[in-house]
């Protein structure tokens, strides 16, 4: 996997979310972000899956994985996948995980792994002033 | 020192779905005791602040909780808000006051300055909000407020004082010894581990435990 994807970003908005496909472009790295913790509670699959759509845009040359954070609840991930969201972060036992894992890739999708990628460092860019110069030196560390 | 307890400040998660937010906020209401929810979405437009408000105002109202309306006086008043909170590049507060009339809630960002919560103040002001108050590694604050600036103004002003920036359930004690009257809440909230409820009850446990 390339460095800029080990350097996973959490996005509140849209704007977050441009500013990070921005830097990202401009760096020519693929990118990975994430909802906040357990944000499909309140943020809704289509919103996100739009927010990021919108962020990307149709002519977006790098790779961007989009993965949201579903708490612990199992509804919600199938929701996610219902709606079309390839990577799903759930916290929830092993035996549900694999029963969400076996769903997720019959939609080609797949559950983000329980530690090498769960337990990576993030950036969360709430509240940042200047979200691109914090993604820059974000991913520049991880380059 | 103010005896009356700190109580919850909560405002909305930056981003959010009007279809699924109003459940998710009556069940962080019901988890305890909230002072007021502030709607505050950072890059919606017109119509999707209307449409959340319209989605959340019979939330707040069926429990007795004001909703105020950051930034925009004129929203506030068109949704049938409770208030305002204006930051210091936004409204003015006469403009804010004049909108919501006299019985609505105006409140105003202060950010470290004890200058700018005295003029708040004396125009008026419901509350002074100061912060933020811890700058994290998850966060860039606008500025960075020091705990001693809630005991100075709890020990002189009557006019309420509100703690933002990077609250938790793990490094509020520290602003409410300090005199904060109310704790205004993010992520620490809708991003607890635990969910929004149970960071609502946890909240309130901290304040039960006193000054």
């Amino acid at each position: 996997m390339p460095a800029s994807q080990d350097r996973p970003i959490i996005i509140h908005s849209l704007e977050e979310a441009k500013a990070a496909v921005t830097v990202a472009a401009e760096l020519g790295l693929p990118i990975t972000l994430r909802s906040a913790p357990g944000a499909a509670a309140y943020l809704g699959a289509q919103v996100f899956r739009d927010m990021i759509a919108v962020a990307t845009g149709p002519d977006c040359a790098i790779a961007v994985t989009a993965v949201f954070d579903c708490g612990d609840d199992p509804g919600l991930a199938l929701s996610a996948l219902r709606h079309g969201l390839k990577v799903i972060r759930i916290n929830a036992p092993a035996e549900t995980r694999e029963k969400i894992a076996d769903i997720a890739a019959q939609t080609g999708a797949r559950l983000e792994k329980e530690n090498a990628e769960a337990e990576a460092p993030v950036l969360d860019l709430l509240e940042s002033i200047d979200p691109e110069a914090r993604v820059r030196t974000w991913l520049a560390q991880g380059a | 020192m103010d005896a009356e307890p700190c109580r919850l400040y909560l405002i909305t998660p930056p981003s959010l779905d009007p279809a699924v937010f109003p459940e998710v906020l009556a069940a962080a209401l019901d988890g305890g005791d909230v002072a007021a929810v502030q709607l505050r979405l950072k890059d919606a437009d017109d119509d999707a602040i209307r449409r959340t408000a319209a989605a959340i105002v019979p939330v707040c109202g069926d429990r007795g909780v004001p909703l105020i309306m950051n930034d925009r006086p004129d929203l506030a008043a068109e949704t049938g808000c409770d208030g305002v909170h204006i930051g210091q590049q936004d409204a003015s507060y006469a403009d804010a006051r004049s909108a919501v009339g006299e019985q609505g809630i105006v409140g105003v960002t202060c950010h470290e300055s004890r200058h700018l919560g005295m003029e708040a103040a004396e125009q008026g002001a419901d509350y002074v909000a100061f912060g933020a108050f811890f700058p994290t590694a998850t966060k860039q604050a606008k500025t960075a407020a020091e705990v001693a600036i809630l005991e100075w103004w709890s020990e002189l002003m009557v006019v309420p004082a509100v703690a933002i920036g990077g609250i938790t359930t793990e490094n509020c004690h520290p602003l409410i010894h300090a005199g904060a009257d109310f704790l205004a809440v993010v992520s620490g909230v809708w991003n607890h581990p635990k969910g929004p409820a149970s960071a609502v009850k946890d909240f309130n446990s901290i304040f039960a435990e006193g000054r």
